[in-house]
């Protein structure tokens, strides 16, 4: 099957080591994202897939096939690319034609295959037009279709929404969704933005520093981030310094002080002996309403508003906790009511234990 | 910002300046009188219809025409060659190389002449034409080399890569995508080398003899002792043709941009 | 790209042939040649010695000759100075649509070749030139300048030439300027002098700089100026090399001149470069 294996790429450039020792398999007909900040190492991972780099050692595996030797233009691989890469001087029609020209297609064929790629994006009635009279939505439709005409086995994505504005990223990210059904080809696509990699992603290679930080399902990764990096990078977090830590009563329950005196609980395992930090998703946490106070299921913390914010869809409170540094986060979405704090108000809040994680 | 009024004031006096000469080379041609005066006494086309017809200035015109489009030929490849592999290549070398094949600018075409003749005088190497065309080669390489790194530095890599990940050997690629794109690069080193070589006096006095003139040598020589109307005529004609290879070259620039 | 190292050289091979051949190998020959003996009969003797250099370093001739050079370099870069930055200013600072023609304009005269230039100054320059002409009639002068075969003429004739390389060099810093950087000048209260005085000609420094070593290093081995307009009575250096080698076949004293000449080229880009690094340094801080 198309499955691609990453055995123990390592890529050095001088003394600067860039990907670490990565190993990765990604399913066939998976679509599996690489997340991380720039200078992660994600996209010379995709460019060594690609071909246009060589590992420092290390080896690629397509289909049970060493990759790692083979020049990047006999690779079945296909390659979109942020700023789309068309060619400017070949209509729409001859741009996708480009591929199936120098595998030697027959004439005859070429112009049915063409017209059925371009169809599957939508752009039939383009064919005759040159890529500087589309718009970048379009343009990057076209570059789909150039790639899947060939039906490759695996194809990489470099970013390929970064160009685009916020509304058509979501539209064209669902499109290449759709796509990959269609086509049945293996994925591998590299981001920044975790919105995209959610989105796209069967599962997510959360990068840093050259080596996979966390590989998981979208909500794998976002419930279950294994470090602060990978909480902070995905989504909303409130990371708090710890100042104490015991083990309470019973064994599973670990009895947290936070600098400032907060006392807070925490399910633990054997794993966590010194911890150092609490994390708590912004949106797991509840403005307290009644005055019941549930100790063995919430979490309590009480400060004074220092901000709210109205996103139109939620709320954003930032709450200056006495002792704690960073204002404490808490989004309210599916507000029945609007809310009204008065500036430095105090506000007490509470969230489940159980959404309580420490590192 | 605007500019300061004294500054475009001014800049009108330079810019007459500038093309002075020209103006009056031009204007000169045009004379009736058949040795140059000033001002001139009539208005007349015959001294073109004698350079055009009488053979003085021919042959040396087709000699530097020859000249002009083999080292084009030559250095048109070899130039572009250079520019892509210093350009697409990783090599500590890149800037040595660089810095080599700009070199002939930064030397006195003189010394290169003498260099030249010396050599050639050791070698034995008796004809002209080889000599002139090695020489206009090694001062043209540096224009076309500068010019189609630019080319290739404002040409974006990911398109040369959609080619190659499409299936396209890096050969095809450059000849099917990179060679399109540097169309304008191409077109102006074209042109530079042309004009540069026509152009080209020092070398051609340093190393041609009896039996092979330039046409700038035979100006060069004219303007010495053979000052006339016709003289003006030719170069006014080299001033015009310049102009029109010019303006050639920009259009044909201009229609790479299909949209 | 998967070993592409030998392509690389592949593709510079033919480069690099050319230019050993018939560029370092010649320039090489010159340097030997510097160190060759002329014979009293004129015959050229391979040697190693200093003979040619002591003839020139010796002669007061020669001496006066490579400073009247040197000279002439200095003012000739100096009034294209002066005239190439208020064209390479002016250009800058227009509509952007008149730029490349009024660039193109400049580049006219390069294009051009050098002959037809010169001949044009000689038009202009001779006793019954149009300069001449102009000037008499408008009663500023009384009788004709003698331009011609001077060295005033010869400087006007070279500034004309070397006018241009100036204004491209000097065009592409200031046209690379950030103008933010004039407009925060003029919103924190100075005038457009001030603005050009503290903004602007600091920033084209660099340029101003490269300018001034072309043109320098152009004009002081340019000998067809000269010689045209010029004639015998401007003694040059670049016109003394063209002599010796051409018409007296003494080549290894023109190589030896040749030489000396690079050296000086190189003397004086040195000292300017140092001379302008101090003062740049201390404007930075």
């Amino acid at each position: 099957m198309s499955e691609l294996q990453l055995k123990d790429i390592y890529k050095k450039f001088g003394s600067k080591v860039v990907v670490n020792k990565l190993n990765l398999t990604v399913e066939s007909g998976e679509m599996l994202c690489l997340l991380g900040p720039s200078g992660c190492g994600k996209s010379t991972t995709l460019s060594m897939i690609a071909g246009m780099q060589t590992p420092t050692s290390g080896s690629i595996i397509l289909e049970d096939k060493e990759l790692t030797k083979v020049a990047p233009h006999k690779r079945d691989v296909g390659l979109v690319f942020q700023n789309y890469a068309l060619f400017p001087h070949l209509s729409v029609f001859d741009n996708v034609a480009f591929g199936l020209r120098r595998h030697g297609v027959p004439k005859s064929e070429i112009g049915d295959r063409v017209r059925a790629s371009l169809a599957s994006v939508r752009l039939e009635e383009f064919e005759d037009r040159f890529p500087a009279q589309l718009s970048g939505g379009q343009q990057q439709r076209v570059a789909l279709a150039r790639t899947l005409v060939l039906k490759p086995k695996l194809v990489l994505f470099d970013e390929p929404l970064s160009n685009l504005d916020a509304k058509l990223r979501q539209a064209l990210g669902i499109e290449i969704r759709l796509l990959q059904k269609e086509y049945k080809f293996t994925g591998v696509f590299v981001t920044h933005d975790q919105e995209e990699a959610m989105l796209l992603g069967d599962r997510i290679a959360v990068m840093n520093g050259g080596n996979i930080v966390q590989l998981g399902t979208p909500k794998e990764v976002y419930k279950k981030p294994v470090d602060p990096f990978v909480a902070n990078f995905i989504g909303e977090s409130n990371l708090l310094p710890i100042a104490n830590a015991d083990l309470g009563t019973s064994i599973e329950i670990m009895e947290i002080t936070l600098s400032g005196g907060h006392k807070i609980k925490v399910i633990t395992n054997e794993n966590n002996i010194n911890p150092s930090k609490v994390m708590i998703r912004p949106e797991s946490i509840e403005v307290l309403v009644e005055k019941d106070i549930d100790s063995e299921k919430y979490n309590y913390l009480t400060g004074n508003v220092a901000y709210i914010n109205y996103t139109g869809t939620s709320y954003l409170i930032g709450i200056k906790v006495e002792g704690i540094e960073k204002e404490f986060l808490v989004r309210i979405q599916n507000m029945t009511e609007d809310l009204h704090f008065s500036d430095k108000e105090s506000i007490t809040v509470k969230w489940k234990i159980k959404d309580t994680l420490i590192y | 910002m605007k500019n300061f009024k004294i500054v475009n004031f001014v800049n009108v006096f330079i810019y007459i300046f500038i093309l002075a000469p020209l103006l009056v080379v031009i204007i000169s041609s045009f004379n009736t009188a058949e040795y140059l005066v000033f001002p001139p006494q009539g208005f007349t086309f015959d001294w073109y219809n004698e350079v055009i017809s009488k053979g003085r200035y021919t042959e040396p015109f087709w000699n530097s025409i020859k000249l002009a489009v083999v080292t084009t030929m030559i250095t048109l490849p070899v130039g572009t060659m250079i520019a892509y592999a210093i350009s697409r290549y990783k090599s500590r070398f890149n800037d040595l190389l660089q810095s080599f094949f700009l070199s002939p600018l930064v030397i006195p075409t003189l010394l290169l002449g003498i260099g030249l003749l010396i050599l050639v005088s050791n070698l034995g190497v008796q004809m002209y034409f080889p000599r002139l065309l090695l020489a206009h080669v090694v001062i043209v390489i540096p224009y076309v080399v500068r010019t189609m790194i630019a080319g290739f530095a404002g040409m974006d890599k990911s398109i040369e890569q959609a080619s190659i990940i499409l299936g396209a050997s890096p050969i095809k690629t450059f000849f099917l995508v990179t060679v399109p794109l540097a169309r304008p690069a191409l077109l102006a080193s074209g042109f530079l080398s042309l004009v540069v070589s026509f152009d080209e006096l020092i070398i051609a006095l340093f190393l041609t003899g009896p039996g092979f003139n330039t046409l700038p040598m035979t100006i060069y020589s004219d303007v010495q002792f053979n000052l006339s109307t016709s003289l003006a005529a030719i170069s006014s004609l080299i001033i015009f043709g310049t102009v029109l290879l010019g303006l050639l070259a920009v259009l044909l620039m201009g229609v790479n941009k299909k949209s | 790209m998967l070993k592409r190292i030998p392509a690389n050289w592949i593709l510079l091979a033919p480069g690099i042939v050319i230019l050993l051949l018939a560029f370092v190998f010649p320039l090489g020959r010159l340097f030997i040649y510097s160190f060759y003996k002329t014979t009293s009969s004129g015959a050229i003797e391979p040697a190693l010695v200093l003979d040619q250099y002591i003839k020139f370093l010796t002669d007061t001739y020669y001496l006066e000759m490579l400073w009247r050079s040197v000279y002439v370099g200095v003012i000739v870069s100096a009034i294209c100075l002066v005239l190439g930055y208020f064209l390479a200013y002016g250009i800058a600072r227009t509509k952007p649509k008149y730029r490349i023609p009024l660039l193109m304009l400049i580049a006219l005269p390069l294009l051009t070749s050098a002959v037809i230039r010169n001949f044009g100054w000689i038009i202009i320059l001779s006793k019954k030139g149009i300069l001449n002409e102009i000037l008499l009639k408008l009663n500023i002068i009384h009788q004709p300048m003698e331009l011609m075969y001077t060295v005033s003429g010869v400087i006007i004739a070279l500034v004309h030439v070397m006018l241009p390389y100036m204004v491209l060099v000097l065009y592409a810093v200031i046209d690379g300027m950030d103008l933010n950087l004039e407009k925060a000048a003029s919103n924190l209260g100075a005038n457009k002098f001030k603005v050009w005085w503290y903004v602007t000609l600091p920033i084209s420094k660099p340029g101003i700089v490269a300018g001034t070593l072309l043109v320098f290093s152009i004009t002081l081995s340019y000998f067809i100026t000269p010689s045209l307009v010029g004639g015998s009575q401007v003694k040059l250096i670049a016109t003394e090399i063209e002599d010796q080698t051409i018409q007296l076949l003494n080549w290894p004293f023109a190589s030896a001149m040749g030489v000396i000449l690079l050296i000086t080229m190189l003397i004086v880009t040195g000292l300017y470069k140092k001379a302008l690094q101090s003062k740049y340094e201390g404007a930075n801080t």
